[in-house]
Parts: C-alpha cells; structure tokens; sequence
C-alpha cells in the first residue's frame, strides 16, 4: 500500500495537473518503505499496532522523533522493537548528545557562570571547530536530498567526537592548575555544541529550545504549533497552525563571551532498560 | 554576525505536502513516520536556513472505509469523521509537526477546489463518460467495495472468498465471479447493475508522464523504478462512484443525484497540491513528504 501511494505522486497528480494545464509539477518524491512491529506488519485489526499517543503519554516527542528519524524505513523496511526504542534513547540521546551538552554547559555554568573568554586556541581547538562547522554544510546537503538518516547520524557522529575531545581535555581537571585554558576549552565546546543544536533542531525541535535557552539565547528556533478555530462558510472546524518564522538561523555559532549562562537541566530522560508495566505495544 | 550591508537573497519558497492520513482513526507510529516526521524535519530544516515554507496537509475524511465503519459504530459519518479528526489533531500538536494549515477534506473549500479541478478536466475533454457494472447494497442503494463482498470462490471452492481475491487460492476476482455473492460479515445480497460514471483518461498522458519521470534521476531509484513500471500500463480510471458520502460531481443531471460522488482517490489527490485556497507559485520547489502510511483507501 505504500508503493501503491507513490504512484498518487508520480503519476495521478502529474497527470491531472498536466490535464489541467496550470500548475507546476513536484520537484521531488520522498518516499520510504515500511516500519514493521517486532517483526510483524503493523495491523490494527491485529492489535499489532504502537499509537502515537500511547508512546507519547510515557514519553517525551523528541525521543521518538529521533527514533523514528534514525531507524525509521527511509531505504528499506525496519522493524520497531522496544528494546531498540530504549537502546537509542539511552546509548545515543541521553550517553552520547544529552552527556556532551550536560558535561559542558555543568562545567562552564559552575566556574564561569557565563560563556568563558577563550584564550589562544591549539590546533585541535581549531581542528575540532573547522569540522563542526563544515558539518553544518554536510547536514543542510543531505537534508536537501531527503537523506534524514545520512544527516542524523552524521550529527550524532560529530557529538561523538566533540565528547572525545571533552575526554582528551578534561577541562574539569584543567580548571584547577590553568583556568585559562579550561575556559578555552570549554569555549570550543561550546561553540561546537551551539552548531550541533542548530543541526538537530529539526529532529529535536523540543530539547533544542530548552537547550537555546540554556546557551543563553531568549529568542525562539523551533516554534510549536497550536489548534485554531477556522471559520468558513458559516461553519466552523478546528485547524493546526502556528507563527513559524524563517530566520537565518542556518550559520556558523557566534557565541559571544561572557554571555550568562542560567543553571543547565537534563535534556534527556533515560528509560528503564524493561518497563515495568507491559508497554504500550497492542491493545 | 549579520552585516548590514549584506545583501538578503531572494527567499525560497518551498511547499511540503505531506500525504493526508485518512480519518479512520488515531495515528499509530507506522503512520507518522511516513507522512508526518519527516515533512516536518523539512519544514523546520527550510526555515530555519531562511526558506518560506508551506506545509500543507489535513485529515482525508470520505470514502467507503469510513461510511463502513461509521455505519457498524451506528453513528452518521461526519460524526466519525470529527471524532477521528480531533484524535489525529491531538497526536500530530503533541509530535511538534508545524503544519502551516492542516485542514480536512470536508471543508467548503475543499469541495470547491475539487469541483473546481474536475472542471477543468472535464472541458479539457479529459473525462470520458460511460456505464459500469456495480455492486450495490440491495437495501440501501449504496455502491459495495469489491473487498466488503463475500462468496464461494469460483476457483477452489472456499466459502469465504473477497470480491477482490480468494485468499485461499491467491487468485484475484471480480465481484460478479462468486457463487452466493453477500456483504462482508453478513447474509444481505448484493445487487449488480450498470451504472453511469466517470472515467479519467490516463492514458492521453502516458507518454508525457515516462518522459517527465524519466527526466528526474534525482528521485529515489525505487521511486522512479515503480512509477515508470506503471506508466508502462496505464487504464483510465473512475473519478466518480455510487456514493452519498462525497464531494458532489458539478454537472447538471449529477449535482443533485444524492447517490453520485466525486471518488474518493480524486478528492484526496486534490488536496496534495492545493491547500487553504492557496497554491504554489512560480519558482516554488515542491516537495512531498511521503509515505508509508496506509492511509489512501
Ligand atoms: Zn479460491
């Protein structure tokens, strides 16, 4: 059924559009495969079926954002597991993405209060910079492309490495024999940080507001969307909507020094490895 | 920074039209993750590097699924249309998707955007006018899904055969091939009858269609593959059907017919370019968002 709706798409719009004559073709049909249930397809009729309200009475949207984004059947048929939904949230967002922003926004909060001024940089700073930055660049082409699994892993894999560079430097223990240089580093991953939120707003529209907050911006980069009352015709009937603005927001971080820092929160819940209650899988 | 002197480019406008789910309940995750997360990671992708967006999108509320299933909750099918609505509403607010309009197919302006393209077919001389064997409900007149039909199956004999295949055999059937044809789930009989409809020309546009797919080699492969495989074969198609749960076909002699409808995959198809009266502009990149989603009956 899938496949047969790519044909609306491709050939039964075209071709009503071509008969009448006056509007532009698409550019570009996206199209995935199937998400399966723990090896089954997904049936209502089965109960073989995960409601998106049920997931999201237990947990928050951004988790299964991110999961549906990054094991999701963007080339090929995937199957949803539970155990899976779980690993991701708490290996990836919360060990790798939600450790990275807690490590250096705890660190900078606790001995700056505010962005640290850098001071000189060494050419790993400078390394690490250039290829967070570049990968702003990489990300927006394979979003273009409708590439959403190429972009999010590459983001996450960037994190990875801007949290190997936290390790290497260890700016906790620096801050006690060269403030300097703890600072500088914590300035670099700041910045790296920043760019990575950019990168991942798309997917994490939620945790990246807070997490703009929490660099200290006041403005909005992932509004919400919200519920009207739209009237016509002397009928009346509810639509979503919303004020989303297009901003330039698509650029290399400029985090100023000495911007205030408010106290960092979680970004991220980890989930018990096996829920006590059955989950939400059928009814 | 900014640099004031900086030149602003001209801002791109991109539409996304993210398939409409269909009103026959609430979304479960295989649905969302083909027609709702993805057009939104576009959506929030576009703007935030500048883009003007339209996310265009709405519940896809008519056709027989939801008369069916309207008819065994014992309620008209406007009411299960709004009560599927308001669910489908709430899981895509709490997911975060910035539709910029996200609208239903019942609306006023919808039926005149679809009368309104039906038109344009129809004086293209792209819509051909001809009879039909039917399947109908004897006791209300209604037109019957191959698929709510049941019968003996001509083939190897099982009683509970659908109208459109045995799966006992795996044969494909047509309704009038089963011995006792009844409604799925129950003894009424089903009546066969020519009747008047309308059948789009698909196939006038066979050879501009192959070109125009085989133009973009930047479509996904498996895309590009299915689609030209069914160009390769095209049939004209009915865009009207014996139905009272619809968008009224504008002709004379069939708008007041209260038992003709505009069919359903035409309706919805509608919505996939056109929303909120408002339509792409030149130049606009379109991009579609799509699809796993079971959702076009
Ligand atoms: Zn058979």
């Amino acid at each position: 059924m899938g496949k047969d709706n790519i044909t609306f798409h491709t050939v039964m719009w075209p071709a009503i559009l071509m008969g009448a004559g006056d509007l532009k073709l698409p550019d570009e049909i996206v199209a995935s495969e199937f998400l399966h249930m723990e090896g089954r397809k997904f049936s209502t009729s089965r109960g073989q079926v995960v409601y998106v309200k049920d997931v999201l009475d237990r947990y928050d949207a951004d988790a299964l954002r991110y999961y549906l984004m990054i094991a999701g059947p963007e080339n090929q048929d995937t199957d949803f597991t539970w155990s899976e939904f779980i690993r991701r949230n708490n290996d990836e967002l919360v060990a790798t993405w939600g450790n990275l922003v807690h490590r250096t926004l705890v660190n900078a909060h606790r001995n700056f209060g505010a962005v640290p001024a850098p001071g000189r940089t060494s050419p790993a700073d400078e390394l690490l910079l250039k290829e967070i930055e570049d990968a702003l660049g990489y990300v927006a082409d394979q979003l273009e492309e409708a590439r959403f699994q190429n972009a999010l892993k590459h983001a996450m894999a960037m994190a990875s490495k801007v949290n190997v560079y936290l390790g290497t430097e260890q700016p906790w223990h620096t801050i006690k024999t060269d403030r300097e240089r703890a600072g500088t580093v914590l300035y670099v991953a700041l910045r790296c940080v920043d760019n990575l939120k950019t990168m991942l707003t798309p997917f994490l529209p939620f945790s990246s507001q807070r997490l703009h907050a929490m660099l200290g911006y006041e403005d909005v980069i992932a509004p919400q969307p919200e519920v009207r009352q739209f009237s016509e015709d002397g009928t009346s009937h509810r639509v979503i909507t919303g004020e989303y603005e297009a901003v330039d927001r698509w650029l290399p971080s400029r985090l100023e020094a000495g911007r205030k820092l408010p106290p960092p929160q979680a970004l991220f819940k980890r989930l018990d490895d096996l829920p006590e209650e059955e989950p939400p899988a059928s009814s | 920074m900014t640099d004031t002197f900086h030149q602003v480019p001209e801002r791109r406008t991109v539409l996304i039209a993210p398939a409409w789910p269909y009103a026959n309940g609430p979304r479960h995750i295989g649905h969302v993750v083909g027609f709702a997360v993805p057009g939104d990671v576009l959506a929030r992708f576009e703007r935030l590097r500048g883009s003007r967006v339209l996310m265009a999108s709405g519940t896809d509320e008519h056709g027989t699924p939801i008369t069916y299933e309207a008819d065994k909750n014992g309620i008209p099918p406007r009411e299960f249309a709004d009560r599927n609505n308001a669910l489908i509403v709430d899981d895509l607010v709490r997911l975060g998707m910035t539709y910029d309009i996200f609208t239903r197919t019942t609306t006023a302006n919808h039926y005149r955007v679809t009368q309104d393209l039906f038109l344009k077919l129809y004086e293209g001389g792209y819509l051909i006018e001809k009879k039909q064997l039917g399947a109908f409900d004897a006791a209300t007149g209604r037109t019957l899904p191959d698929r709510y039909i049941e019968g003996k199956c001509p083939i190897c004999g099982y009683p509970e055969a659908r109208g459109d295949q045995c799966d006992n055999c795996g044969n494909q059937l047509d309704p009038i091939d089963l011995i006792n044809p009844h409604q799925r789930g129950s003894d009424a009989p089903v009546e066969f009858r020519d009747t008047e409809h309308f059948f789009f020309d698909l196939p006038a546009f066979g050879e501009q269609l192959k070109a125009w797919i085989e133009e973009h080699d930047d479509w996904r492969p498996n895309v590009r593959k299915y689609s030209l495989e069914f160009v390769r074969n095209l049939k004209p198609r009915a865009i009207t059907r014996d139905l009272d749960w619809g968008v009224p076909v504008p002709l004379p002699g069939w708008e007041d017919n209260p038992s003709k409808k505009i069919y359903v995959w035409f309706d919805a198809v509608t919505r996939r370019g056109r929303s909120g009266g408002r339509t792409p502009r030149a130049g606009t990149t379109t991009r579609w968002a799509k699809t796993t989603s079971p959702s076009t009956p």
